[in-house]
């Protein structure tokens, strides 16, 4: 999934429309941002690297993983 | 989207054999009675887009051959559809026989088409209009998950899930590392087990109490210990004595014991798989379904299959229900091949881990074991490795035939159980009987001293796998909070649109009428990452979160589900692009229908509208509410009086005739109009003397022209009619009468077989259209006039 950073809004004929779309990935950017923020568990440096890892095409469980570790081989495998 | 549809062209296409809608970039309203082809036309525009029809696919649609029921019945040529632009002046034509739509040589009008949704999201029927009322709370989620993307969100969700389940898996698997190494210090004959390192400790510090150690409290002071107890060995056994042990350590650590269950199970998932694969011929094809519905899934608009290259006889939604429902059959079959690569790779990781002990157990030899046993320790070492080699090629294969456990690893077992056996055998001998209980006890504390940094390492391993699980449980609640939240941000967005739709359509204080549906919400079930969401309204401000079916009668359902589809095209689809409503509006009321008009007209200006209907009275509100709002030059009204077989819809005679007659209303050409106006007058004598049932002078050829009519008094009838059903426009009737009825012969003039004619200027012309065209609308309104004739 891809998360734009903010949402996009066409006009046509005074008529006003919201790209629904990508106003969904906002929301949840921010809202997934602002709830990792508050635990306790998550440090910041992992905060940013997962909020980062929402701006890829598709995101696989090792790739997630990958990203709380911060280690480039996967736990799974030590 | 700057492009607009000038012209609609359908060739021998359901019951259009040769037929050309125009549309001129403006909106059309069509109008005919039922059979008269209407519905024909947006069938052209849903099959220029989609290729096929849906109603023609899938559930409920019987034995049809699609193909069959798109041709024209007398035809043999191939049906088309072909869509002609403006401003770009190209068009671009779709056959039967084409896969996809043909690329258009002008990208304006590739993106036009490119830009459309699937058919179903701009094309309502009313058949169409309650369905997502009646829908299952899966099926409207469905209906989102393209528009809003949620594929991905949820595909990301399970991710988030996935992750955890690793991360869980982790932390288990340290657990068990760590209780591996500390099973080395269970003591059965007391029935002791330690928990953790800090109790190895404790018990270091028990045993050696009673030979001098009085504080052994840190893992530091182990080595003084150690030293406080050697001074009490015999120096001629020791040495010995701690080589043994360390062995004897070795060897007591377990061999894996469930090579033997893992490669039962396996040998099980074979047989099932073995037979699955026997019994369906198309278990083998999982993947590639799996793959048809990744394809299907990012390309909804194909019509070819992907693999074969065919047409694809159905539609893509039919195809797409038809391979997940094929994909959910073979679900087993995927789970005992996930199951059984499971078990192989836990197989793998025993085994590993047996070579890994007999590694070390080598190297520590020192030439304490016995020779003989160490050269066979070392054959079977290799006998293993072999073995490894054989079942890492059967994961590769994915060969379902039975595995088998080498004897080799019951040999393992039983050489390191002779070599233990001889070891301890030898090390009793050189034990005092005496100092059983000190020998015991420096074993104890050595093992402790050699395992404590290991111990330790897996320890903090389990402590950080534990933190690693809570904050990825953290991470996964707050991506499913947040997706929830998002979620159903843009749903109560989108239920937000809704409501105030059909509080357009039903709160007004002209008629003192205010909602049934006092709220309403669109609601993402608990089970929205299965996909699920629930329509729900508030009955009257009293009864809330109902199915708005318990409450709303069928033409507040009917106007519930027009205001769902309407807020859907809004908030989705591109401005520009093409809204077709096809008779929809039969259940709603005269009342009702104004307020609709009047929403169409406000809320998609920007749209291109296809507006059918068999209703007159919708069709000429329609009309009239957009000459109330000056916007005539942006809309077309297209009445159909019949259809054949052979020629299909015909349209009224005045309508196409009004629009040639605008056209030519200009200096260089209206002399040429004699012959239309005539046609256009006549008929709207005829029309109006049929309505009021006029007295003419009867023909028995039934060709009747204007001075029959002007001869029974049609003038001074319709004047008074028109007068007493509006007597306050009194002059301006009185006007548009002497506008038509006093310009003497202008038709006459303007004709060409009138020999004698005179010159008649192009203003007196206009004046005589214009008296016409308010006459006839003055008519409309009064219902002095019949609908449609030629």
């Amino acid at each position: 999934m891809t998360v734009d950073a903010e949402g996009q809004t066409n006009s046509g004929q005074g008529v006003e429309t919201t790209d629904l779309k990508s106003e969904l990935r906002r929301i949840l950017a921010e809202d997934f941002k602002k709830r990792l923020t508050q635990s306790e568990l998550i440090s910041a440096e992992q905060c940013k690297r997962l909020c980062n890892l929402l701006t890829e095409e598709s995101i696989s469980a090792p790739d997630i993983v990958k990203t709380v570790t911060g280690d480039e081989e996967s736990t799974a495998d030590d | 989207m700057t492009e607009r549809i000038r012209e609609i062209r359908f060739s021998s296409f359901r019951g259009l054999p040769d037929y050309t809608c125009k549309l001129n970039g403006k909106n059309i309203s069509i109008f005919g009675g039922t059979g008269k082809g209407k519905s024909a036309i947006v069938d052209g525009i849903e099959f220029f887009f989609s290729g096929s029809l849906c109603r023609f696919h899938g559930e409920g649609s019987g034995n049809i051959d699609a193909d069959k029921a798109i041709r024209h019945v007398l035809k043999e040529e191939q049906p088309s559809v072909e869509l002609a632009f403006i401003p770009t002046n190209e068009s671009v034509r779709r056959r039967l026989s084409d896969y996809s739509i043909p690329t258009a040589t002008h990208s304006s009008i590739q993106e036009y088409i490119n830009q459309h949704p699937p058919a179903g999201a701009f094309v309502l029927r009313r058949s169409q209009l309650l369905e997502f009322i009646h829908d299952q709370d899966a099926k409207r989620y469905q209906k989102y998950t393209r528009l809003l993307g949620l594929d991905d969100i949820d595909a990301a969700q399970k991710s988030f899930v996935d992750a955890e389940e690793m991360i869980k898996t982790h932390h288990f698997e340290c657990q068990q590392r760590l209780s591996d190494a500390l099973q080395l210090f269970i003591d059965p004959d007391m029935d002791w087990k330690p928990a953790d390192l800090s109790a190895v400790l404790t018990k270091c510090a028990e045993v050696a109490q009673p030979f001098g150690v009085d504080t052994l409290t840190e893992w530091q002071q182990l080595d003084s210990a150690i030293s406080v107890l050697d001074t009490r060995r015999s120096k001629e056994t020791k040495q010995r004595i701690d080589k043994l042990n360390l062995a004897i350590d070795h060897l007591e650590v377990e061999t894996p014991s469930e090579i033997e269950s893992i490669v039962a199970a396996v040998n099980q998932l074979h047989g099932q798989l073995s037979k699955m694969q026997a019994e369906s011929e198309e278990a083998v094809r999982g993947g590639v379904i799996e793959e048809g519905l990744k394809y299907f899934r990012e390309h909804p608009d194909i019509t070819k299959c992907p693999l074969c290259e065919q047409k694809l006889e159905e539609g893509y939604q039919a195809v797409f229900e038809r391979l997940a429902e094929r994909n959910r059959a073979l679900g087993e079959l995927r789970d005992l091949e996930t199951q059984r690569s499971q078990k192989l790779d836990a197989l793998i990781t025993a085994l590993q881990r047996l070579l890994d002990q007999l590694a070390k157990e080598q190297e520590q030899d020192h030439g304490i074991y016995p020779e003989k046993d160490a050269q066979i320790l070392v054959k079977h070492h290799e006998a293993l490795q072999e073995w490894m080699k054989l079942i890492k090629s059967v994961k590769e294969q994915k060969s379902y035939k039975d595995v088998t456990v080498p004897p080799v690893v019951e040999a393992v077992r039983s050489i390191r159980s002779i070599i233990h056996d001889s070891l301890v055998k030898e090390r009793t001998a050189l034990i005092q009987p005496d100092a059983v209980a000190l020998e015991k006890a420096v074993g104890f504390l050595q093992r402790a001293k050699e395992k404590e940094p290991e111990i330790r390492a897996r320890e903090s391993a389990l402590a950080d796998s534990l933190k690693l699980w809570h904050a990825m449980r953290d991470i996964r609640e707050a991506f499913s909070r947040a997706r929830e939240s998002a979620v159903q941000a843009v749903f109560n967005k989108i239920a937000k649109k809704v409501l105030s739709y059909y509080h357009k359509l039903h709160n007004s204080d002209d008629s003192n009428e205010s909602s049934e549906c006092t709220d309403l919400g669109l609601t993402s079930t608990s089970r929205a990452a299965a996909g699920g969401l629930q329509l729900a309204i508030q009955f009257l401000g009293i009864v809330d979160s109902y199915d708005p079916r318990a409450f709303l009668s069928e033409g507040h359902l009917d106007s519930l589900g027009l205001c769902r589809y309407l807020a859907t095209v809004r908030m989705f689809n591109n401005s520009g692009s093409l809204l077709v409503l096809d008779d929809v509006l039969t259940s709603i009321d005269r009342e009702h229908r104004h307020r609709v008009a009047e929403l169409l007209l406000e809320d998609f200006s920007d749209f291109q509208l296809v507006v059918t209907t068999h209703d007159e009275y919708w069709f000429n509100l329609l009309q009239s509410k957009v000459l109330a709002r000056g916007e005539q030059d942006k809309w077309r009204f297209k009445q159909i009086a019949k259809w054949t077989l052979e020629k299909g819809p015909e349209s009224a005679a005045y309508e196409g005739t009004w629009d040639w007659i605008e056209t030519n209303l200009v200096e260089e050409n209206y002399r040429e109009l004699g012959g239309s106006l005539r046609l256009m007058l006549e008929d709207f004598l005829k029309r109006v003397a049929d309505k009021i049932e006029l007295k003419v002078k009867y023909h028995i050829a039934g060709k009747y022209v204007a001075g029959d009519f002007n001869f029974a008094g049609i003038r001074d009838e319709l004047r008074e009619r028109l007068i007493e059903e509006a007597p306050n426009e009194e002059s301006e009737i009185q006007k548009d009468i002497s506008r038509v009825f006093g310009t003497g012969d202008l038709i006459n003039f303007l004709s060409h077989d009138n020999p004698d004619r005179l010159e008649v200027t192009l203003t007196e012309t206009k004046d005589f259209v214009n008296g016409l065209k308010s006459l006839e609308q003055r008519c409309k309104i009064h219902k002095l006039i019949k609908g449609i004739s030629l």
